[in-house]
Parts: C-alpha cells; sequence; structure tokens
C-alpha cells in the first residue's frame, strides 16, 4: 500500500493537490493547522503550510512546510526562481521567523521542513546537507518530508486498520488494478466508498476521517489515472465518491462549528478533485475533438451506432455537468474575481463546445433510449443560462423532434424507448410489430421535458409537433414528469432506494400555459429548496450529479428557477 | 465391338445386372446408333429382354446412370417389339415419375406414340388400359389418342367427342389436352372443328380443371390460324374472369414455348394477363423470364413494356430479381440497361425506382451506368438535379453505380448552374460514405473525362481527402470505447446472427457436397477407395485463404439516422405514386 501512495504523492501537483493533503494528514495526526496556502497559491514568506503540536510523542514543535512537486533537484532548489526551494527556505529563516510567526507560537522549537512528493535527489544532496548544517541552531531544526515519509504517515494516520474498514485498502489496489476496465475498477471503488461510509460512527471525529479518507481514496485513484492517461473510473468514482461525502456532510451543513467548518472544505476538496478529473478528460481528451465533422462520433471506435449514441449522450451530460459545475464554483468564489474571470472563460468555451460537438455529430439529434433525456436537460440547463443560444436549442430540439417523428412515421427502429439493457438494444431493430413498438414505448421523460422546454421558451412548432405525435403514434405511451417527494432526502445521493413520486399522463394536449401550469404546480407540493439538503444548502450541482449518476430524472423545478 | 460382343456382354444376365450392362455399354460404345440397331434387334429376337429391365430402374442406383439409360430407352422403343402394352407403360410411368419436376420428363412421350402407332392394336389395348385404370399422375388418355388421331383421325376423333362428354373429370382432361395437340397448319377444318368443340367444352363445364386445360388448347388452336384469334381472344376473357395460378402458368408457358408463333396482338393480349401470379409460383415466373428474353431479342421497348406492366401489376413480392434470365440481357446490353434505368429513375413512380437497384447486379459495389444519351436530350434543368438525387437514394448501396450515374449526369448536362448540386451529392451521400471502391472508379474514369468533369472530381476528391485526413488525425481515445460488457454483448450478437444464417438452408451448389470441419491445420488428408480390395490413394488438399471484403457506408454507423432520413427524401421527393 506503501508503494501505491508514494506513487501518488510523486504525481501530486504542488498547487492545489499536495498543499491540500498535506494539511489534512496534518489535523488528521492531530497537528494544530495554523497556516494554509494562499488562494493565489503564493507562499507566505516560504511557507506553504505552518502546524504547531506533537508528532509521535515528541515535543511540541512548529512546523514550517515548503512543498515542492515530485522529486526535488537541482531546478527546484536553485536556479534563480523565486519559487525555488533554497530562496523560501531563506525566506523562512530570514524573514518568516523573524516578523511572521504568530504571537503564541514564538519560543517553541522551530523544525523547518523540506517537503516534497517524491524524493530528494543525489545531485543536491550536498546543498541540502551544508544548508541544514548551517543554518541549524538550538531551537530551529530542519526535516527532510519526502514521499517516503508522507506515506508512511498516511497510512498510519488515514488507513490504519482502526480507522478503515478490513479489505478496504485490498478494494483501493484492486480499484487501480483494473483502471484498465473502467466498470470493474467503479465497482471495487464503489465497495470501498460503501465501507467507509458504513463504517462512519455517531462520532464527528469518525465522519471527518471518512472525509478525509474517501478523498485521499479519490486522489489516489486520480494519480493512478492520470499516469495510465485513462479516466473512465477516475471520473465515475469521483462522482460517486461526491454523492457519499455529501451523504455524511449533510447534518453538518446547517452548523457552523469548526468541525463542521473542516469537513466542507475536504468536501470542496473532493468537488474541486472531481471537477480536475473532469476537466483533464473533458478539456484535453474531448473538446480537442470537438471542431471536427463526426471527430467524437469516430472516437468511439465501433461498428455499432448504438454505442457511438449512447457515449455521446453520455459526454454530452458530462460536459454539461462540468459546465454547470462552473457555474457553481462562480457562486460559491463571488469575492475572487481573477477565479471568477477564468471560470467565465471556460464556460464560455464550453458553451461553444456542446454546440460545436452537437453539430459535428449527429447522433446526439436522436435518442435512441428515453433516459438520455437527463443528458438533454442537462445541456439545456447549462446552454439555456445564455440567451444566445436559444435559437440554437430551438433547432436543436426541432430538428430532434422532426427526426422521431421521421422514424416513428416510417417505423424505423432509432425512435426513444425505454430499453436500458443493452443487449436488448442490440436486438431491438428485429422486431417491428406494433406490440412490441409499444411495449418499448410504454413511458416517456423525453416528450414532457421537450414539451416543458418549448412551452417555457415559445417553441411553439415544436410544442404542436408533440402534440401530434403524441396523438398520431404515442397514444399509449405514458407522458411523465419525476418530482422528488419526502422519501427523496433520505436516499437521493446512495441511491439505495427508489424514491420521488411521478406525474402520470401529464397534459400535453393542453395549450402550453395550461401545461405549464400543470408542469411546475407539481413543484408546490415539494419544494426542493426546503426539502433537498443538495438544492437547500447551495448544493445544487450534486442534486444534478446525482441524476446523471444514477439516471434521474433532472428535477423539473429546477428549471423553473428563475421564477 | 460388334453384334456377337455386345450380345455375350448381354446374354443371360439378370434384370439388374442387364441395367449395369447396358449402361456400361452406352458409354464404351462410340457408336451410338449402331448399338441401338444391335439391341432393338436382340430385343426382338428375345435374347435379352430390355422392357423388363427398365422395370426395376432407379435414379439413385450407383451401378447405372438413369438419364443415359432413358436416353437409350426413348431411342429404341419405337422400334422394338412387345407383346405387353401394359408393361410398357408401366416402364414409361415409372420414368416419368422418378423425373418429375425435371425437363426430362417428357421425353418418352413420343417414343411411346411412335411405339403405340407401330400396331393399332397396341393402341386400342393402351386405350382401354388407361381408362380402366385412371391415371392421375401421367395422362395416357392423351398420349395414346394423339398416337391413334395419327393412325386414324375419324376414329379416334369421335372416341375424343365421346371421352370429352365423360363423367369422369380425369378422362375429360385427357380429351381436351389433345385437341390443343395434334394439327399441322394445313388442318384448317379440323382446327375449327376442334375450336368449336373447345369453346362448347368452355362454356358448359364449370370444373376449373378443366377449363384450365380448355384454355391451353384453345390457345394452341389460335396460333394456328390467326383468323380465330378474335373470337378466341373473347373465349379466353371468359376464362380468364377468374384465373388460377394453373392458368397463368400456362399462359406463361405459350408465352416461353410459342413466342416467335404467337402473333402480337394474342401477345399483348396475354400478356396484359399475367397478374396476380403467384410468387411462390417459380414455373410460372421462370417462363414469364424466359419469353421476356426472348422478346427482348426481338423487340426490346416490347419486352421493356411487358416487364413494367408485370411488375407494375404484381405487387406481391414479384420483382425484377424474380427475372434473373432477362436480367443477363441487360447485362450484355449495356445501352438497354442505362436506357431502363434512366426511364424508371425518371418515371416518378416508386415502385419502378426501386426496381432500377434491382437491375444492377447486386456483386461488389455495383456496375458502372450512365444515363440514357436519348432521353437525356429531352431533360430540362431540373430533371438533372431530380434524376441525381434518385440515383442517390435508390442506387446508394450500389457505390460505384450510383457514382458512375452522378458522373454521368455531369457529363451529360448542358446546365452549368446545377453542376454544384450533382457535385455536393457525389461526395455526400457518396463518396463520404463509400471511400474505397467509389476512389477506385474515380481514378479509372479521370483520365477519360472532360475537363468540367476532372473540375468537379478535383473539387470532391480534395473535400474528401480533408475529412479522411481530419478522422485519422483523431486520437484514440480509451474512455470513449465501449465497455468491455457492451463488446461482449456485441460480439455475440454479431456471432448469433451469423449462426443464424449458418441454420439457413442450402444453396443449389453447396447441396452436392457434404460439409466437414477441420479444427486444426491448413490441410485435410483423405484416402480415397477406388477398389474396396485395393488400399486408398492418399489426397492431401491445403487451404487456400477465401476473403470477401465489402464497405459498409460510413454514415450507417456514424449518422445512421440522417442518413436514412436523406435516403428516404432522396427517393419520395418529387415521385407521385
Amino acid at each position: 500500500m506503501k508503494l501505491i501512495i508514494k506513487e501518488y504523492l510523486s504525481s501530486l501537483k504542488e498547487r492545489g493537490e499536495l498543499d491540500i493533503l498535506l494539511p489534512t494528514l496534518l489535523s488528521q495526526m492531530g497537528l494544530e493547522v495554523f497556516s494554509k496556502p494562499l488562494s493565489s497559491g503564493n507562499r507566505q514568506y516560504g511557507v506553504d503550510v505552518a502546524v504547531c503540536g506533537h508528532i509521535e510523542g515528541g515535543e511540541k514543535t512548529v512546523y514550517l512546510f515548503s512543498i515542492k512537486s515530485g522529486d526535488l533537484g537541482r531546478k527546484d532548489w536553485n536556479s534563480n526562481s523565486k519559487q525555488d526551494m533554497l530562496p523560501s527556505l531563506q525566506d523562512i529563516i530570514n524573514v518568516y521567523l523573524a516578523v511572521h510567526l504568530p504571537e503564541q507560537y514564538k519560543g517553541l522549537p522551530v523544525s523547518i521542513c523540506i517537503c516534497c512528493g517524491g524524493i530528494i535527489k543525489e545531485e543536491i544532496r550536498i546543498d541540502v546537507s551544508a544548508f541544514e548544517k548551517t543554518n541549524t541552531k538550538d531551537n530551529i531544526k530542519f526535516e527532510e518530508w519526502t514521499g517516503d515519509k508522507i506515506s508512511g504517515y498516511i497510512e498510519k494516520y488515514l488507513l490504519r486498520e482502526e480507522l478503515l474498514p478490513e479489505g478496504s485498502q485490498k478494494l483501493l489496489r484492486k480499484s487501480i488494478a483494473m483502471l484498465e476496465e473502467p466498470e470493474t475498477s467503479y465497482k471495487y471503488f464503489k465497495e470501498l466508498i460503501t465501507q467507509i461510509v458504513n463504517n462512519v460512527t455517531a462520532k464527528d471525529k469518525s465522519k471527518l476521517i471518512a472525509l478525509r479518507q474517501i478523498y485521499l481514496a479519490v486522489g489516489i485513484l486520480f494519480s493512478w489515472s492520470r499516469d495510465d492517461n485513462y479516466y473512465e473510473s477516475a471520473y465515475l468514482s469521483s462522482e460517486l465518491a461526491l454523492l457519499y461525502a455529501f451523504e455524511i456532510l449533510k447534518p453538518f451543513l446547517v452548523k457552523n462549528s469548526k468541525i463542521s467548518k473542516v469537513m466542507k472544505e475536504i468536501f470542496y476538496s473532493i468537488i474541486k478533485l472531481h471537477f480536475e478529473i473532469n476537466a483533464e478528460f473533458i478539456e484535453k481528451k474531448v473538446l480537442s475533438q470537438a471542431n471536427k465533422l463526426h471527430g467524437l462520433s469516430y472516437m468511439v471506435r465501433t461498428n455499432n451506432s448504438i454505442d457511438i449514441n449512447l457515449k455521446l449522450f453520455d459526454i454530452l451530460g458530462r460536459i454539461s455537468l462540468m459546465g454547470i459545475w462552473g457555474y457553481w464554483f462562480i457562486e460559491m468564489k463571488r469575492e475572487d474575481k481573477s477565479f471568477i474571470s477564468k471560470m467565465e472563460t471556460i464556460i464560455t468555451m464550453l458553451h461553444h463546445s456542446i454546440i460545436e460537438v452537437i453539430q459535428n455529430n449527429p447522433t446526439l439529434y436522436m435518442p435512441y433510449k428515453d433516459s438520455q433525456a437527463i443528458d438533454i436537460a442537462l445541456a439545456y440547463l447549462f446552454l439555456s443560462s445564455n440567451k444566445n443560444n436559444l435559437m440554437f436549442l430551438h433547432d436543436y430540439f426541432g430538428t430532434l423532434i422532426n427526426q422521431i417523428e421521421f422514424q416513428l412515421y416510417a417505423r424505423k427502429d432509432k425512435y426513444p424507448c425505454n430499453i436500458e439493457d443493452y443487449s436488448k438494444l442490440l436486438h431491438h431493430s428485429e422486431n417491428d410489430t406494433q406490440e412490441y413498438f409499444e411495449s418499448v414505448t410504454q413511458g416517456s421523460i423525453l416528450y414532457p421535458l421537450i414539451s416543458m422546454i418549448s412551452a417555457k421558451n415559445g417553441f411553439d412548432d415544436i410544442y404542436e409537433k408533440i402534440q401530434i405525435l403524441q396523438k398520431k403514434y404515442l397514444k399509449h405511451c405514458n407522458f411523465q414528469i419525476w418530482y422528488p417527494d419526502k422519501n427523496s432526502e433520505k436516499h437521493y445521493y446512495l441511491n439505495d432506494e427508489l424514491h420521488g413520486a411521478t406525474l402520470s399522463n401529464v397534459a400535453i394536449d393542453a395549450d402550453k400555459e395550461e401545461y405549464l401550469d400543470q408542469v411546475f404546480g407539481e413543484c408546490k407540493h415539494l419544494s426542493i429548496f426546503e426539502e433537498i439538503s443538495s438544492f437547500k444548502y447551495g448544493y445544487w450541482t450534486i442534486g444534478l450529479l446525482a441524476s446523471r449518476h444514477y439516471r434521474l430524472p433532472v428535477p423539473i423545478c429546477l428549471f423553473n428557477i428563475n421564477e | 465391338m460388334n453384334f456377337e460382343e455386345v450380345a455375350t456382354n448381354l446374354l443371360g444376365k439378370r434384370k439388374d445386372e442387364l441395367l449395369k450392362e447396358l449402361y456400361e455399354l452406352s458409354v464404351e460404345y462410340r457408336k451410338e446408333e449402331e448399338l441401338y440397331s444391335i439391341l432393338i434387334q436382340l430385343h426382338n429376337e428375345k435374347k435379352i429382354d430390355v422392357i423388363s429391365a427398365f422395370e426395376q430402374i432407379q435414379r439413385d442406383n450407383e451401378s447405372y446412370d438413369f438419364f443415359m439409360l432413358q436416353r437409350m430407352l426413348e431411342r429404341i422403343l419405337p422400334k422394338i417389339n412387345y407383346d405387353s402394352v401394359e408393361s410398357v407403360m408401366k416402364v414409361l410411368k415409372r420414368c416419368m415419375i422418378l423425373v418429375t419436376g425435371n425437363m426430362t420428363s417428357g421425353l418418352l412421350v413420343n417414343p411411346f406414340i411412335e411405339f403405340c402407332k407401330q400396331n393399332e392394336k397396341r393402341i386400342e389395348e393402351a386405350l382401354g388400359l388407361s381408362l380402366k385404370s385412371l391415371d392421375k399422375e401421367i395422362d395416357f388418355i392423351s398420349i395414346v389418342l394423339l398416337a391413334g388421331l395419327e393412325v386414324d383421325f375419324d376414329k379416334y376423333y369421335k372416341q375424343l367427342e365421346i371421352l370429352i362428354g365423360d363423367l369422369d373429370e380425369i378422362v375429360q382432361i385427357g380429351a381436351v389436352r389433345v385437341l390443343g395437340q395434334f394439327y399441322s397448319q394445313s388442318e384448317t377444318r379440323n382446327i375449327h372443328k376442334s375450336f368449336e368443340l373447345l369453346k362448347k367444352v368452355i362454356h358448359e363445364t364449370e370444373k376449373v380443371n378443366i377449363k384450365e386445360v380448355a384454355l391451353k388448347s384453345l390457345c394452341k388452336l389460335l396460333i394456328l390460324d390467326v383468323k380465330l384469334e378474335k373470337e378466341g381472344i373473347e373465349i379466353i376473357e371468359h376464362v380468364l374472369f377468374k384465373p388460377t395460378d394453373t392458368m397463368l402458368y400456362n399462359i406463361a408457358e405459350l408465352l416461353f414455348f410459342y413466342n416467335k408463333n404467337l402473333s402480337w396482338k394474342l401477345k399483348d393480349y396475354l400478356w396484359s394477363q399475367l397478374k396476380a401470379i403467384n410468387p411462390k409460383h417459380n414455373d410460372t415466373i421462370r417462363n414469364i423470364d424466359h419469353a421476356l428474353y426472348s422478346i427482348a431479342e426481338e423487340n426490346k421497348s416490347k419486352a421493356i413494356q411487358y416487364l413494367e406492366k408485370i411488375l407494375l401489376e404484381n405487387l406481391n413480392g414479384i420483382g425484377v430479381e424474380n427475372f434473373c434470365v432477362f436480367k443477363s440481357f441487360l447485362m450484355k446490353n449495356e445501352k438497354s440497361l442505362n436506357y431502363l434505368v434512366t426511364k424508371w429513375l425518371l418515371s416518378k413512380n416508386i415502385t419502378l425506382c426501386k426496381y432500377a437497384y434491382e437491375l444492377i447486379p447486386s456483386s461488389e459495389n455495383g456496375r458502372a451506368i450512365s444515363i440514357d444519351k436519348r432521353l437525356a436530350l429531352l431533360l430540362k434543368k431540373e430533371d438533372y438535379l431530380f434524376l441525381a438525387k434518385k440515383s442517390c437514394g435508390y442506387l446508394f448501396t450500389k457505390p460505384v453505380s450510383a457514382l458512375s450515374y452522378l458522373v454521368s449526369l455531369l457529363e451529360s448536362s448542358p446546365f452549368d448552374k446545377g453542376i454544384i448540386d450533382i457535385e455536393e451529392l457525389i461526395y455526400d451521400p457518396i463518396l463520404i460514405n463509400y471511400s474505397g471502391k467509389t476512389r477506385e472508379y474515380l481514378y479509372k474514369i479521370y483520365s477519360q473525362s472532360s475537363a468540367k468533369v476532372r473540375n468537379s472530381l478535383d473539387r470532391v476528391t480534395k473535400r474528401l481527402d480533408k475529412y479522411l485526413n481530419e478522422i485519422k488525425s483523431i486520437n484514440y481515445i480509451a474512455e470513449f470505447e465501449p465497455t468491455s460488457k457492451q463488446r461482449e454483448a456485441y460480439s455475440r450478437y454479431w456471432n448469433d446472427s451469423f449462426s443464424a444464417k449458418d441454420l439457413q438452408p442450402k444453396g443449389f451448389f453447396s447441396s452436392f457436397f457434404k460439409t466437414q470441419v477441420l479444427l486444426y491445420g491448413s490441410s485435410s488428408i483423405n484416402y480415397i477407395i477406388h477398389n474396396p480390395n485395393e488400399k486408398g490413394q492418399r489426397q492431401e488438399v491445403f487451404m487456400h485463404p477465401q476473403t470477401i471484403s465489402t464497405e459498409l457506408p460510413r454514415m450507417s454507423i456514424i449518422n445512421p439516422i440522417v442518413l436514412d432520413y436523406r435516403l428516404t427524401m432522396f427517393r419520395v421527393e418529387g415521385c407521385e405514386k
């Protein structure tokens, strides 16, 4: 296990990764963290992390960490950069200790920790030792915190048997080993996360440890995925980790205690980790091909159009959700203008990319499964946030409905159906009887969703077309809308039971105002913004993520949010 | 080999051995006629009994070949003496039943007639026997009556008239059938007499089977005397008021076998009657196919006219695919093929447009075709785009045909403005979907094309290259791959689809062979045993790889819905039916 952690540590970046993990670990070790990296990422006079306390029964000491990612070599030691290790250490001695160390810690022994995720290379060994020897004084010592040492502490303080259920470490190893088989890797990761959640006791500390463990597990899996350049398992696992972590966090959302703050911070770190995984995958891999005609479709490398359709709608949901996370980050960090500007750039780029992806990959104009309405809903939620996209959305839904009409009219085999099983979907084209058609189109969330979107945005032609489609071909189909109910809060994030209520046979034959009244009127019976914690406490993205991950319809009330 | 040697081989042989010997003689003896004379002599001198040997003949006996022996019987029967007519009839029946459905099934009829004609007593005896034990399988009555009419017309015609009035349907059918068979054109009097008789039978009988045979006999009479045609057609109309499969078969057979003898008026009429053909009735369709071929050799436009009529009036599963003989004519006549494809694509009739696709052989990716130059003279500007869309819509799965047709439209169009639209169709849906064979075709025709076409081809191939290069530059991304479960499920689905095909019945050719599966190795060793007493001869057959490659349209995977939608639109746009 130590090897796995060492590998993980050596892959961590200096900013946003190692400097987040280290305070988490040190806190878990019982030390008081009194200084963390600034949001700008700049050091405070050479110090990245400052803590105070005892390590393994030693003397109470102030530990000042200067952090470097990966191995520490000549390049990072002293190559005339302000960010190098040597000038940082000099800053600590000359400035931080002299004028910046908080009053209450003065007089305590100080240990300056040269910290890196990997090793200290032999090429600078003499330089480091010489510096340490020259600057060691009675109350100032030097320590070297390399990947080996940190991983030892992680193993001892975060993953030891008493803290982690039996077999959990094995599950993490298995999940890593099976990264190339994402479904299997995800399965093991899910078992691991489930064990962590089940191991939580009533004590707050136990919950805190669980969150830290989840963060660490996702981080380790991500680092290995990055090495393999294969993010599928990390993506799905981080989604699941966020949902399970939210379940643990739920009771602390209303509290303002110190521990709840720490927990929210760790949860935020998991969100950032998930966003980073998303960004690595979407930005680097997906969007680079978005501007090519049929680019993403060819990337599926298959002889089967079903594979392309399933994968591309999945990708559509992921890109859209990433954009939605962008809005969430902006809401969270209102005061950080440079961060907001960065996020806004990402959002604009994602708006543009989604439109490109759809236009260049026409399979996205025809959902083969009714449940792909979930991805379409996410795409709509994201794109409709910019009014300039409304014309595109009108064209998109118009084409989509026209194609469905053609398929239903000509009784072809590709129309939105209720088949979820892949094998059955393969055989779908073999049966063209009316009886079969009715059996695989018994219910729909897609048509009511598009009707609602059309009614809301004045896409009257599309609204009327769906009315015609229902009359002509889909009389037997139960047009329905799902709403979270009282039980939903209990099961929303773990998906351990069915929950929510469905409004059956929604009247799309009514005029659009009446239809909207019916659809949104039902929201009044249960306000998700009062009853569902993720929406209530500002983590609405978690609710949407649950919809994507567990293939639950997106709560319709979210579409009425402006009103 | 002389008489003695043949006699030595045959004398004293048991019945079963005699057939084997006769067969071996027929293989060894080069002078066929000489052998038959010897056999007739031996039989007539009662040294051998050919008829009794044939009583036991089998079709699948390994010791001899049935068809060679049947031919032998065919040649010697008219000249042999045999006391028992009944035995000869039995042999005849046996042989005919053994080859039911085979083209050789009627070969022994004329030799038997000749056999009977040698002695009128044989006719009387045979007729007696035929009437005594009525045979549903073999119509001996008509055969014997034919022999009788040739020997003594008046006597046996009277007999025939009596038999037509018989209560038994088998007897009636036999007699009615004879009415269409025994004339030469000089016997006008008899033809008219028979015509009247048939007219009477048709009007009086309620029995469909009799009407079916009468119809055939009547048509044969019309061939012999054109003067009867007008009245004959009226009678046929009456019979065909409720046509049966057999009636349509009879008409198709007449059109095939008597194509050259039928007048155009009668042909036009009979072709117009071929409605509601049973698609399962392969023999009828085969006869129509052959008849079409014969007419096409004589008058192409008539053949096309008849074919169109049949296709449009028989929308119950009969298509161009059913007429492979006629198709082979088109394959040999490029101009006719181009004419028919252009005519049908221009027809605005969806059924005919579909059949334009069937005209082109389905091997490989379709053969090169082009617009018919004569029809092109009549085209308006918008017709070129119309034809271009139709060729994309209907010939899409035969990409070389579709492409060659589009290129020919480019070449022949005098309207510069429409070129861009046709060019666009060449690129998408043709080249973008099939960039293999079509590209080869373009290379092949490039140098022979006009500057106008070359410019267009340059533009589309440039676009295609850009598109293909972009595809090639796409990075491999594991996350996009179907999951292992999906891959397994798809592989299972694919294998199941193929296994299902394996279970299909064997084709004509493969039915001759027994399939053996080798699990390992690259050659097959067998010992061929020629003689049970000798050691088998070792034979090693090396296996050779056989590959068939086919190009699937790209968009059927990447963008099947839009492809389907576009092709459908191309097909139906502007069509009236």
